[in-house]
C-alpha cells in the first residue's frame, strides 16, 4: 500500500502534494529552498514569449480544475491579440462548492505556488493587474497570503520591473462578502466590479469583454498552482501523467462516510477505489457505501456500484452522466437517507441562488419547498414526478450553470434512489 | 448630521481607489468598513456610503442586500455561524447547532436578549474534511464537538476570544494591505 | 378575447408604425433561417432582432429593443441547429448561415415551463389589474401557461410601494425582468431604482423609501410588462380594451414625441409614446405625458365680439366679418401679426399668407423666455424650447420681424391693427398693446392678449385637429385630429380661410392637407413631400442649420 496523499497509476510522485508542500511552504525562502520557487516564472521570463508560455501550458492539457475542466491554455488562447484595453487575470478563490475545500488546503500550504502561478499566467496573457478573488471567510489565508505578496513584492518578484524583465503585474487580494454564486466566473466579475454578484449572459465571453469590459481570464487557484512546476520541467513532462484527454493530477476534497476525510491527489485515470478506499480509508460506520455526489453537491449522484466501476478522470465521469466538477467528493452509506440528504442540498441552492433568471429563481424554491413536503412526509406520490418536471425545466435553461448545479443532485436521487422518495410520501397520512 | 467615516477608513478607501480603474469597485469594501464602523448598514449608513462614493442609494443598498456578510440589520456583539450543509450535517452539525440553541436558548437568526450572540447558519465554509465547521465571529473553528459549544459561550460572556479556533475573530484586518 | 389579443399584441409590435426594432447598422449582411424563412440580416443583429424586424415574434418578458440586452426571463429560448442547449434569442448575434427553430416541442416546453415558473408566485390579480388587456404575462399565458397550479404553498408577497404622485408598484406583480431598472441606468441615468435581496426574494425598489424624481416615471409603467409598475392618474380609470388609440405628437416641446393618444367617448384617457425610432425611440418623459389638464381649461368656448358695450359672445359669422372688416380697413403697413411657435406649419403658411396679401409684417412669439434654441436638450430626450414647431415657423414666414419692434411700432402708432395667432401668456405684451385701434386674437385659450382683444376668435388645441410641426432636429411630423370638438371653437385653419376668403383673398381650400400642399409647391425644405407620402414615423426634412446635438434619444454608455 502507497503511503502518502497520493495515488498514481504507476510509481509516479505527486506534483501538488509533496512532502515540502504538506509541511507547508510559507515563506518565500522555504519555497525557493524546497521547490525551487519562482525559477519557473524566471525561466519563463527569460527563456519564453506570452504565446510560447501559451503553447505550452495548452500542451500539457491541463485543464481548469475549478469546475468545468476547460483547456487553460485554449482559454488563454481566446485574449484577442492588440486588443488595446488592459488585460486582467483573476484567480477565483472563493471556494463553496459543498464538499470541496482542497483550494483552501492549497492556500494554507502553499501560498507562494499560487502567485507564482499568477504570474506565469498574467505574463501568457499580457496582464499586468491580477486579482485574487478570495471568499471573506478565508480570513486566516488571506492574511497569510497577503504577507506573501508583500515578501514577493520585496524581492521584486511582484510589481514593477519583475526579475529585471521590465515587465510588471501587480496583484491584489479582493474578497468577497458571503455568496456562493460569485464563485461562478463572470458573477465573480461583477463582484469585483462593487455590483450585486450576478452573472452575465454569454455572448459575450469574458476573454472578450470581461473585467471592467476589458479582457479577462479566470483561473482556479488549483489550476494556477500546477503552472510553476509545468513550467519548470515542460508540458511533455505533465502530460505523461494522467490519460490522453485528462492529464496531470487532480486534488480532491473527499468528506461524508470516509474514515479519512481529507485533501488528496490523485492522478487522472485511477479507480475510484483509490480515492474512496485507499486514501480515505474507506467507510467510516462499518456500513456499505451507497451513493456520492462525485464533484462537488452540483454534480449528479453515483451509486457506490458506478463508481466502484469506473475511474477518476473526465470522460468517465461523462460516460456516467456525471461530471469531476471541483473535485469535492461526498460520500454516503447505506444507513443515510437519501431524502434528507437531498432536503440539505436543496435548501443549499435556494440560499445561494442569485436570483437572475426565472427557472432558477422560482425552480430553486419550489424544489425546497417540495422535497420538505416529501421529507416531512405529507408528499404525495404526484411530487416525485412533479420534480423530475420541474428539474427538467431549469436544466440547460438558466445564464449560468448553478441551474444545473441545483437541479443534478435532486434529479439524480429521484431518478437512481427513487424507492427512497417513493417510501417516504406512500407513509403519507393527511 | 452626525455620520463621518473615521480617519483611517477614509485612508483606506483613498489607498484602494489607486487599486480599482473604477469607483464602483470600491462599494463592497466600502461597506464592510461601514458596518465595522457603525454596527449595520441602517438607511442612514448606508445613505452615507452613497454619497461619499457618489453612488447612487438603491445601488448601494441593493448590494449591500445581496451578499449574506453584509447586515442591513443589527447583530449582537458576536455572532456563531454554525455550517448546515450536507458533511458538516453528517458529521454531527446538527447537534452542534442543537446544542447552541439549547444553551443559549434562541433560535437560528436571532440574538440573546443581552444582545452579545447572534446564532446563524452558515452555508459551506470549505472545512467539509474537519466537519462540522462553526465559526465565531471570523474565526473558523473546525471538528467542532457539541461538548465545545459551553465553552465558546463561556468565554465569550467573559469577553475572551474562545480558544480552539484559526485565531482571527476580526476577519483581515480592513479587507485590505492598508493594515501596515 | 381574440381581437383583444392581436389588438395588444400590435400593441407590442408598435402598431403598424415603422418597425420598433433597431438594427445595428452594419456593412455586411448574413443569411439566417428562422422557420423556415431565409432572412438578410445586417451582422451584429441579434435572433430576436433578426426575427422581430421580419414579422416573426418570439414571445419575451425581459428583452426590450431600447435596452440592452439582459436575457434573465429565459422566455425567448430558441433552437439553434447545431447548439447543444436552447439559446436566449434576444442574447445570440446572428452568424452565417445560422438555421433557428422558434417554435419546436423543445422551445415550446420551454416557454410552459418559464411560465409556469412565472405564474408560481404571481397573484391572480387580472379582474383589477391595470394591465389587462395589454399584460405580457397574461398574452403569454395563452399561449403556454396552464390553466391550473401544481403549486401548493403560499405565494410570496411583497408591499406595495408608493413612489410619489405619478407611479405606484404593486411588488407581488412584478416578474424581476429588471426592464425599470435598466431603463433608469441605462437611458435616464439617475438609477432610481435597484434590485434588492437575492434568490427568491429578490424585490425592486427604491430601498430607503423615497418618491421617484426623474421625469420618466410613465416609461416605468410602459416598460413594466406586467401590472407592477402602473402610473396613479391612470390606475382604475379605463380598461385598456375599450380605448382607442389614435396617433399623434406631443405639443409641449421641440422634441415632439410621436405619442398615442387612448381616447374613451371623446376624452383623453392617457397619453403613451408612439415607438419612433429617429425621434423619441421608445419613451416619452412625464410631463407631456401626464399635464393634460391645460388641454381643457381656460378654454375660449365661443367667439366674442368687442363693441361700446364690451366684449360679448356672439357668432361666427359676426366675429369673422368683423375681423375681416378690421383687417382689410388697415392700410399697408399699418397691419401686424404675431404667430406663436405652437402653431402648425399649415396655420403658420395661411397666417402668413394672409398678412403678406394684406401688407402686414410679421414677429413670432416663442414664450415669456423669448426664442431658446430648438435643438437644445433637457436631458436625453425633453428640450428647452416649450414650443413644437419654432423650425416650421421659422420655415415656413421668411421675413420675420423681431417681435420687440414689432411692438415698438405699435407703440409710436405705426401698427395700429394686430392679428395674433395663439395662446400668448405674456402680460409684459398684454400691456404694449394698447395703442392698436384693433386686435384680433385667434386662441384656443383664454389668455392676456386675448383678454385685450376686440375680437377673440376661439381656436383647438392640437388634438381636435390636424397638421404637421417641425420638431427641433427638423423632423417633421403628421398629427390627426383625435377629439371632436366640443364647443364653438374651430380648428385655425379654418379660421384663417374663412378670413382669407373674407378678405376677397380666396377661395381657401381649408382642409390642412391642401394647406400643406400649398407649402410643398413653393421653395423650401417641403417641396417634394406630399402630405400622403410623410410615413407615421414623418421624415427629417434638410434645413440646412448648423451643426447641432444627435436628435434621437439614445442610450447612455452602452458597455
Amino acid at each position: 500500500m502507497n503511503a502518502g496523499p497520493f495515488r498514481s497509476l504507476g510509481e509516479k510522485p505527486p506534483i501538488l502534494m509533496t512532502p515540502e508542500a504538506l509541511d507547508g511552504m510559507l515563506t518565500l525562502d522555504s519555497y525557493r529552498s524546497m521547490e525551487s520557487g519562482y525559477e519557473g516564472l524566471e525561466k519563463v521570463l527569460k527563456e519564453k514569449t506570452p504565446a510560447e508560455v501559451t503553447d505550452d501550458v495548452t500542451r500539457s492539457g491541463l485543464r481548469g480544475r475549478g469546475g468545468a475542466g476547460f483547456s487553460a491554455g485554449m482559454k488563454w488562447g481566446f485574449i484577442p491579440k492588440d486588443t488595446g484595453k488592459p488585460v486582467y487575470l483573476v484567480c477565483n478563490a472563493d471556494e463553496g462548492e459543498p464538499g470541496t475545500f482542497k483550494d483552501r488546503w492549497l492556500l494554507r500550504h502553499t501560498p507562494h505556488r499560487l502567485i507564482e502561478g499568477i504570474l506565469i499566467a498574467s505574463y501568457a496573457i499580457g496582464c499586468n493587474r491580477a486579482f485574487i478573488y478570495m471568499r471573506e471567510e478565508f480570513a486566516m489565508e488571506a492574511i497569510r497570503l497577503q504577507a506573501c505578496l508583500d515578501e514577493a513584492r520585496r524581492e521584486g518578484l511582484m510589481g514593477a520591473d519583475i526579475l529585471g524583465s521590465g515587465w510588471e503585474c501587480e496583484i491584489s487580494i479582493f474578497t468577497g462578502a458571503g455568496a456562493y454564486i460569485c464563485g461562478e466566473e463572470t458573477a465573480l466579475l461583477s463582484s469585483i466590479e462593487g455590483r450585486r454578484g450576478y452573472p452575465r449572459v454569454r455572448p459575450p465571453f469574458p476573454a472578450i469583454i470581461g473585467l471592467y469590459g476589458c479582457p479577462t481570464i479566470i483561473n482556479n487557484v488549483e489550476t494556477l498552482s500546477n503552472l510553476p512546476v509545468i513550467a519548470r520541467r515542460d508540458s511533455d513532462w505533465y502530460a505523461s501523467y494522467g490519460t490522453d484527454k485528462s492529464t496531470g493530477t487532480r486534488l480532491f476534497s473527499i468528506s461524508g462516510r470516509v474514515a479519512r476525510p481529507g485533501v488528496y491527489e490523485v492522478e487522472m485515470g485511477v479507480p475510484w477505489s483509490a480515492l474512496l478506499d485507499d486514501l480515505a480509508g474507506g467507510p467510516s460506520r462499518n456500513r456499505p457505501f451507497k451513493a456520492l455526489y462525485p464533484g462537488g453537491s452540483s454534480t449528479p449522484m453515483l451509486t457506490a456500484e458506478e463508481a466502484g466501476g469506473s475511474t477518476i478522470d473526465f470522460e468517465s465521469a461523462m460516460d456516467l452522466g456525471t461530471f469531476l466538477g471541483s473535485g469535492g467528493t461526498i460520500v454516503l452509506d447505506s444507513e443515510d437517507d437519501i431524502v434528507d440528504a437531498t432536503l440539505n442540498v436543496a435548501r443549499f441552492y435556494n440560499n445561494e441562488s442569485c436570483g437572475q433568471c426565472t427557472p432558477c429563481r422560482e425552480g430553486c424554491r419550489w424544489i425546497l419547498q417540495i422535497v420538505q413536503r416529501i421529507a416531512s412526509g405529507h408528499g404525495t406520490a404526484e411530487d416525485i414526478d412533479l420534480l423530475l418536471d420541474v428539474t427538467g425545466h431549469i436544466e440547460g435553461n438558466t445564464i449560468c450553470a448553478f441551474g444545473d448545479g441545483a437541479v443534478a443532485p435532486i434529479a439524480s436521487a429521484v431518478v437512481k434512489f427513487r424507492s427512497e422518495f417513493e417510501a417516504r410520501v406512500g407513509g403519507a397520512q393527511q | 448630521m452626525g455620520l463621518q467615516f473615521s480617519v483611517h477608513t477614509r485612508e483606506i478607501l483613498e489607498a484602494a481607489r489607486n487599486e480599482y480603474p473604477e469607483p464602483r469597485s470600491l462599494l463592497i469594501l466600502a461597506l464592510k468598513l461601514a458596518e465595522k464602523e457603525f454596527g449595520h448598514l441602517s438607511n442612514e449608513v448606508l445613505s452615507h456610503v452613497a454619497s461619499e462614493l457618489e453612488i447612487p442609494e438603491s445601488v448601494v443598498a441593493g448590494v449591500a442586500t445581496f451578499y449574506h456578510n453584509l447586515h442591513t440589520q443589527p447583530r449582537g456583539k458576536h455572532v456563531i455561524s454554525v455550517c448546515r450543509t450536507l458533511s458538516c450535517d453528517l458529521a454531527g452539525g446538527r447537534e452542534v447547532a442543537e446544542r447552541f440553541i439549547e444553551l443559549l436558548g434562541i433560535d437560528f437568526g436571532e440574538t440573546t436578549k443581552d444582545g452579545l450572540i447572534t446564532l446563524q447558519s452558515a452555508e459551506c465554509l470549505a472545512c467539509c474534511g474537519t466537519a462540522p465547521a462553526v465559526q465565531v465571529d471570523f474565526d473558523y473553528f473546525e471538528s467542532f464537538r457539541p461538548q465545545q459549544c459551553k465553552e465558546v459561550i463561556e468565554a465569550l460572556r467573559q469577553g475572551r476570544q474562545p480558544p480552539g479556533g484559526s485565531g482571527v475573530p476580526g476577519g483581515w484586518p480592513d479587507g485590505q494591505k492598508g493594515a501596515e | 378575447m381574440i381581437t383583444g389579443i392581436k389588438r395588444t399584441l400590435k400593441a407590442h409590435m408598435g402598431e403598424g408604425v415603422a418597425p420598433v426594432v433597431r438594427l445595428p447598422e452594419s456593412e455586411t449582411t448574413v443569411q439566417i433561417t428562422i422557420d423556415g424563412h431565409e432572412l438578410h440580416i445586417p451582422s451584429g443583429a441579434t435572433v430576436m432582432e433578426a426575427a422581430l424586424s421580419n414579422g416573426i415574434f418570439i414571445p419575451h418578458f425581459c428583452y426590450h429593443p431600447g435596452l440592452g440586452p439582459e436575457g434573465n426571463c429565459r422566455m425567448c429560448l430558441v433552437e439553434i441547429e447545431g447548439r447543444p442547449k436552447l439559446e436566449p434569442s434576444c442574447i445570440i448575434p446572428v452568424c452565417r448561415d445560422m438555421v433557428v427553430n422558434t417554435c419546436s416541442a423543445d422551445v415550446v416546453e420551454a416557454r410552459r415551463g418559464v411560465m409556469e415558473f412565472l405564474l408560481l408566485n404571481h397573484p391572480l390579480d387580472c379582474p383589477w389589474c391595470d394591465k389587462a388587456g395589454e399584460c405580457m404575462l397574461q398574452d403569454h399565458s395563452y399561449n403556454y401557461g396552464s390553466g391550473e397550479t401544481r403549486h401548493r404553498m403560499h405565494k410570496r408577497t411583497s408591499p406595495v410601494k408608493d413612489f410619489g404622485p405619478k407611479l405606484k408598484m404593486y411588488s407581488n406583480r412584478c416578474i424581476q425582468c429588471t426592464r425599470c431598472v435598466r431603463f433608469l441606468a441605462e437611458v435616464e441615468g439617475g438609477e432610481e431604482l435597484s434590485l434588492f435581496g437575492r434568490s427568491a426574494d429578490v424585490d425592486v425598489g427604491t430601498y430607503i423609501k423615497h418618491n421617484l424624481t426623474n421625469n420618466y416615471q410613465g416609461c416605468l409603467a410602459d416598460v413594466c410588462p406586467v401590472g407592477a409598475l402602473v402610473t396613479k392618474p391612470f390606475l382604475y380609470s379605463a380598461r385598456v380594451f375599450y380605448l382607442e388609440s389614435q396617433p399623434s405628437v406631443c405639443p409641449i416641446c421641440s422634441t415632439g414625441c410621436s405619442i398615442f393618444v387612448d381616447r374613451y367617448q371623446n376624452r383623453i384617457v392617457r397619453i403613451r409614446p408612439r415607438p419612433n425610432l429617429e425621434v423619441n425611440e421608445w419613451w416619452m418623459c412625464d410631463t407631456g405625458r401626464f399635464e393634460t389638464g391645460w388641454i381643457e381649461e381656460g378654454r375660449v368656448d365661443t367667439p366674442t365680439f368687442g363693441s361700446e358695450s364690451g366684449l360679448r359672445q356672439c357668432g361666427w359669422d359676426t366675429a369673422l366679418d368683423a375681423a375681416s372688416k378690421a383687417l382689410k380697413s388697415a392700410v399697408g403697413g399699418q397691419l401686424g401679426g404675431i404667430v406663436w411657435a405652437g402653431a402648425s406649419c399649415e396655420e403658420i403658411h395661411l397666417f402668413t399668407k394672409l398678412l403678406r396679401a394684406l401688407g402686414g409684417i410679421i414677429s413670432p412669439w416663442y414664450g415669456p423666455d423669448g426664442r431658446i434654441d430648438p435643438a437644445a436638450k433637457e436631458d436625453f430626450l425633453r428640450r428647452k424650447d416649450p414650443n413644437p414647431n419654432t423650425r416650421g415657423l421659422e420655415a415656413i414666414a421668411s421675413d420675420l420681424l423681431d417681435l420687440e419692434h414689432l411692438l415698438g411700432r405699435i407703440d409710436s402708432g405705426e401698427v395700429a391693427s394686430l392679428i395674433v395667432l395663439g395662446t400668448v401668456m405674456d402680460e409684459a405684451v398684454a400691456a404694449r398693446l394698447s395703442n392698436l385701434d384693433q386686435l384680433i386674437v385667434i386662441s384656443s385659450h383664454h389668455c392676456p392678449v386675448g383678454d385685450a382683444s376686440d375680437v377673440l376668435l376661439p381656436g383647438t388645441v392640437w388634438v381636435e385637429k390636424a397638421g404637421t410641426f417641425l420638431n427641433g432636429e427638423g423632423h417633421l411630423q403628421r398629427f390627426s385630429q383625435v377629439l371632436d370638438i366640443k364647443t364653438a371653437a374651430r380648428a385655425d385653419v379654418s379660421i384663417l380661410s374663412a378670413l382669407i376668403d373674407r378678405c376677397g383673398l380666396g377661395p381657401q381650400n381649408e382642409d390642412p392637407a391642401a394647406v400643406y400642399e400649398e407649402i410643398t409647391r413653393q421653395p423650401g425644405p417641403f417641396k417634394g413631400l406630399a402630405w400622403g407620402q410623410i410615413p407615421p414615423g414623418g421624415r427629417r426634412l434638410d434645413l440646412k442649420l448648423p451643426a447641432s446635438e444627435p436628435g434621437t434619444a439614445g442610450r447612455e454608455g452602452a458597455e
